[in-house]
């Protein structure tokens, strides 16, 4: 049993919940669809993406101060102890009850895991702003010739007095116009991995532009971030110097596992619309049932690798899978809702924010490692096929 | 694209149209609608008659046994028959009259075309193929039968695999390996082999249908005389390769209306299953008519450009991608069609185990599991696999820059 | 529960009963490994096992009939039907249960001689009737090695047993969920097999110089068929832990798309070779084909868990953390 810090306010949070992300999840549960303080949320559609960042900070300090969003985080850095299935646990209590999941919290999936680890000064003093949503991060690790070859990326990282001078251009940075901070992969040495470091850089800064770029959907989804002669103080290196392509290996493990488990929560979420406002046809049957049917192995799949990470196991590339069945069940499930729902999906008013989240599934074959380089992982690291 | 044909081939159709007429049976069904031997024994029975009536080998010269005629009245010929439901002869020759009796008239000397071309329509000799090898496939130029000269004869040792009814073969076509210096596609030599000679053994292979269809063949110290080599020595890749224009002239014509019949099946299918008004089944039935349609424009513009031009225009790599990933779905349906019944075997089975069945089939399961697991199925590895279509249709059609892997 | 090494050594000794030929009926072999007390002491795990290695191994051993009564049995609480042969749904026609008679006709795996045999009537009721009663022709299947038999016959009511109403209905599903389980988890033996296989292959086939599974083309087909079995496993393993109806309907249908898929992508990478019996693949294929058959193919599952959705208005989720 673990005792509560005295800085946590939330009289909801008892010991038992500690215990099991079941108990925990049905506390959660009771809690969001009971206090009113949480009535905002549910069922919250957004107009437009800086609405829905702005509100869902709201949320964000209100499951941090009432402790929820504390357990699975370590309590150096401002949690309350317990593993990450009781993150896994809030995602999908926040997806039962139809309360979209503030995006800084899919950024903390990927990045804080990787801060604990190779930089425990940074996330001890930085998670509670991040968790709290006082604090919002980016990640720019994409480059304009760097896609898929990301190990090819150029900004250039050279040192300077008690830090370091970034210079480059970054791009597909999720939320980056609406970020205070970016990790970000830089060269500090010579050609391909070994000369790469990671770093958490400050956004506002002289150096440092940040622009937008709207999406197939109309959003801001990305921004491009120009860096010239950028500073980021020594203490602010992820690792170390030339580490920077081994840790964005074990941020995939978290990008590709945790993500994949928020991810199908929503899937379910989005099902349950459809049914909930379709008429049913026996036409379109076997396109939801197989939609389902990804979805729900899709969360087979990543439950068990929450487990795994829960239990601090080191996973390898067979997390490819994971992101291979997330881009099948997410492409499977939003061209069912499609289909079921008809002309009113393509007109309805009230649906525009599902045609937006239909609009962004197309890109589940691209980001995060394209569907190609997944396969090409899966056939030669986890299957041993032969390489060229 | 030109969909009329010349006053010339119009007449040649009334011609076999005719000839249709005076020698079929009033009541006939097609093919499929004859059991195993009894197809076979027809088979057989019938391309005697079109023999006789002057019907095989029509492109080729009056002097070999032929017609004298054109491409395009070997296309009309096609389009006639398959509208009648009869085949254009026994499935053996498919390697026997289209491929090696085609190449010895482009490329045969004197001697052999006299020698060889009538023994074939006569039926005296049988011909299958000998190209493919255990180590080449998809990579068939890389063949390895080894081929060295001693005197007048050539000694043959090596292996061949995938010989289309090789049992039924009197002689055998090879390519062989006669230079080991050149570059792959330069050293192979094009031969003729009579599958009695000494030191040839050929050994049946099952297909997964339990059928019998292919063979291995094995060749140990198999001496054939020099005159046995079709073109030039070492050019063996350009002669085996010559013919691929009138062959896909001809399927461009005759794939759409065998396809057609093979979906009226499957439409028939559905309405004795009373799946007919089923939507979902309504929309891939629609979808396959589309794709059936679809295959015949493809066709008539791969012709016109084969007439006009006499090569293949660029929609010619289409085609076989097209029809082979078509006739897969097509054959999913109908198993879904069929039901528990898909995998409990009652009926007849198909005569010949490529593409669809022959037209007035019964719907069987047996017609429906052959063409499933077996024609259907095998369509996108045979005549190039899809991947080498997707490549070639990548890289020569497209200008896409080329894999680096497949540059060796 | 079995710890790695005890499951390690059952693995072993399973491998071995399913692969060694002779004409002794399976369940006589596995009684003398003392297969009924690993079974009582964890049925999950064991079944899980011989029935993912009987997919692996392509076993034609009847293990499946037996489980099929065992279900039905226990779902009926009566031990006596645990000898009954299940019979399942015909291609030919339904049974049914008119004017005093019993009109039988039934798909099972193993002659029933003179035990007792279990035909659902008209979509609802169950009979029960001495398999002697009936006639047993061996149907030619797309899968030769898997036997399997028709029943027909029409017998006197007088001679049947009829359990009617909720009772029967609950046994049934029982019966077809215990089987759907099984079913999935030797689909994902075929699969895993068959994706190993195949990757094994095309490392071992050279052309261009090169072996074909350095062609990305082909490392996509195989790695596509991977993630679907993975998921397939997932379920399956769900579905054997949580033993309720709709995981093993779920569980089912995706592992027979994995295995369709599996084969259907690893024939094209075997190429001409995929197509003869020269090599084991056609086994897993047909076999494939059969399983995916029973008990409802993959297809027509995802349409019942689409209308199941739809009506209901409600989506489940399987599993919880």
């Amino acid at each position: 049993m673990t005792a509560l810090p005295d800085t946590n306010p939330a009289s909801q949070l008892s010991a038992e919940m500690f215990e099991s992300p079941t108990a925990y999840a049905a506390a959660l549960e009771a809690f969001l669809s009971t206090d009113e303080r949480a009535t905002p949320y549910l069922g919250y559609r957004p107009h437009s993406l800086e609405d829905s960042a702005a509100h869902l900070t709201g949320l964000q300090a209100l499951l941090f101060d009432s402790g929820w969003s504390r357990l699975g985080w370590p309590e150096s850095a401002g949690g309350l102890g317990g593993d990450p299935r009781f993150r896994a646990a809030m995602f999908q209590t926040l997806w039962n009850l139809d309360i979209p999941i503030p995006e800084p919290f899919t950024t903390l999936e990927i990045l804080v895991p990787v801060l604990l680890v190779f930089a425990p000064h940074l996330s001890d003093a930085l998670l509670p702003g991040l968790l709290r949503g006082d604090d919002k991060w980016a990640q720019a690790f994409s480059e304009p010739d760097a896609g898929s070859d990301l190990a090819s990326l150029r900004t250039k990282m050279e040192p300077d007095g008690d830090g370091f001078r970034l210079s480059g251009q970054k791009v597909w940075s999720t939320f980056g116009h609406l970020s205070q901070r970016s990790v970000l992969l830089a060269r500090s040495g010579g050609p391909g991995h070994k000369g790469l470091t990671m770093v958490l850089v400050d956004l506002d800064q002289p150096g440092i532009e940040v622009r937008p770029i709207r999406a197939e959907d109309g959003e801001n989804h990305f921004s491009e971030i120009f860096l010239d002669n950028a500073w980021v103080p020594a203490d602010r290196v992820i690792g170390t110097l030339g580490q920077g392509w081994a840790i964005a290996m074990y941020m995939l493990q978290w990008e590709r596992g945790a993500w994949g488990w928020l991810q199908q929560g929503r899937f379910h979420q989005r099902l349950q619309q459809a049914v909930e406002l379709g008429t049913p046809n026996a036409e379109f049957a076997q396109q939801l049932g197989h939609a389902y049917a990804m979805a729900a192995a899709l969360r087979l799949t990543t439950k068990q690798t929450v487990e795994r990470l829960a239990r601090e196991e080191q996973l390898g590339p067979e997390v490819s899978v994971d992101k291979l069945l997330l881009i099948d069940a997410e492409l499977a499930t939003w061209d069912a809702i499609r289909a079921y729902l008809g002309p009113r999906f393509e007109v309805d008013d009230t649906l525009q924010w599902l045609r937006h989240e239909y609009l962004f599934s197309r890109a589940a074959p691209i980001y995060g490692g394209s569907q190609e380089i997944q396969r090409t992982l899966v056939a030669q690291r986890v299957l041993g096929m032969p390489r060229d | 694209m030109d969909l009329s044909y010349s006053p010339e081939a119009e007449a040649y159709r009334a011609k076999v149209r005719a000839f249709l007429a005076a020698n079929l049976p009033a009541d006939w069904q097609g093919l499929g609608a004859l059991a195993g031997d009894e197809a076979e024994e027809w088979a057989d029975r019938w391309r005697d008659v079109m023999a006789k009536n002057g019907f095989l080998g029509i492109t080729w010269p009056k002097e070999y046994g032929g017609q004298g005629l054109t491409k395009l009245e070997q296309v009309v010929l096609g389009e006639e028959l398959a509208r009648a439901r009869v085949p254009q002869y026994r499935a053996v020759d498919t390697t026997n009259i289209k491929m090696l009796g085609n190449t010895l008239v482009k490329w045969g000397t004197e001697e052999q075309k006299q020698k060889y071309l009538p023994r074939i329509l006569s039926g005296e000799d049988t011909w299958v193929q000998g190209y493919s090898e255990p180590e080449a496939g998809s990579d068939l130029a890389s063949v390895h039968l080894k081929a060295e000269l001693d005197g007048d004869e050539w000694v043959l040792n090596g292996q061949k695999i995938w010989t289309s009814r090789g049992m039924e073969g009197t002689a055998i076509f090879l390519l062989a390996r006669t230079d080991n210096t050149a570059a792959k596609h330069r050293g192979i030599t094009f031969m003729l082999c009579p599958i009695s000679t000494p030191g040839l053994e050929v050994r049946p292979i099952r297909t997964l249908t339990g059928v019998e269809e292919f063979c291995e063949v094995f060749l140990t110290d198999v001496r054939i005389p020099v005159a046995n080599v079709v073109g030039p020595v070492n050019e063996g890749w350009k002669v085996a390769n010559s013919l691929l224009g009138l062959e896909r002239g001809e399927e461009a014509a005759t794939n759409p209306i065998y396809f057609k019949a093979e979906l009226e099946r499957v439409i028939q299918l559905a309405r004795d299953k009373g799946r007919i008004n089923d939507p979902i089944i309504r929309d891939r039935l629609a979808w396959c008519h589309m794709k059936v349609e679809m295959m015949r424009f493809l066709g008539y513009r791969i012709l016109t450009a084969v007439l006009r031009d006499g090569a293949l225009g660029p929609e010619a790599s289409i085609s076989k991608l097209f029809w082979s990933e078509y006739h897969q779905v097509l054959a999913d349906l109908a198993m879904e069609l069929l039901g528990p019944e898909a995998t409990v075997r009652e009926g007849r089975r198909p005569y010949k185990h490529y593409r669809a069945d022959e037209p007035g089939a019964a719907n069987s399961s047996n017609s429906w599991i052959d063409v499933f697991l077996m024609n259907a199925r095998s369509g996108t590895v045979y005549a190039g696999t899809s991947e080498i279509q997707r490549n070639i249709l990548a890289e020569n059609i497209l200008g896409l820059p080329k894999e680096p892997q497949t540059n060796s | 529960m079995m710890d790695t090494d005890t499951l390690d050594m059952l693995r072993t000794s399973l491998r071995h009963v399913l692969t060694e030929a002779t004409n002794v009926p399976l369940a006589d072999r596995l009684g003398e490994l003392g297969w009924d007390e690993v079974v009582a002491d964890d049925p999950v795990t064991a079944l899980h096992t011989l029935f993912t290695l009987k997919g692996d191994t392509v076993s034609s051993a009847d293990a499946l009939g037996p489980r099929l009564a065992a279900a039905l049995a226990d779902a009926l609480g009566d031990p006596q039907l645990t000898t009954a042969t299940v019979g399942l749904e015909s291609p030919f026609g339904p049974s049914s249960l008119t004017d005093g008679s019993l009109t039988v006709d039934a798909v099972v795996f193993t002659p029933p001689s003179d035990n007792p045999v279990v035909v659902r009537v008209d979509g609802e009721h169950l009979a029960v009737v001495v398999g002697s009663a009936l006639t047993c022709t061996r149907l030619t299947t797309t899968d030769g090695e898997l036997a399997q038999f028709r029943l027909t016959g029409t017998v006197p009511a007088a001679q049947v047993q009829c359990i009617e109403g909720a009772t029967a209905s609950i046994a049934w599903n029982a019966m077809v969920t215990h089987g759907r389980w099984l079913l999935a988890c030797e689909l994902v033996g075929i699969a895993q097999h068959v994706t190993a296989s195949a990757a094994q292959y095309t490392g071992e086939r050279i052309q261009y110089g090169k072996p074909i599974g350095t062609f990305q083309a082909l490392q996509h087909r195989i790695a596509t068929a991977h993630v679907l079995v993975v998921g397939a496993a997932r379920l399956a393993e769900h579905a054997g832990h949580s033993g309720d109806e709709w995981s093993a309907l779920v569980a089912k249908a995706v592992a027979g798309q994995a295995a369709e898929t599996a084969c259907t992508q690893a024939q094209q990478c075997y190429g001409a070779i995929g197509f003869t019996w020269e090599h084991e693949f056609h086994h897993y294929l047909r076999r494939t084909y059969v399983l995916d058959r029973l008990l409802g193919d993959w297809r027509s599952l995802e349409r019942e868990i689409g209308n199941e959705l739809m009506n209901s208005r409600h989506v489940p989720k399987i599993g919880m953390l």
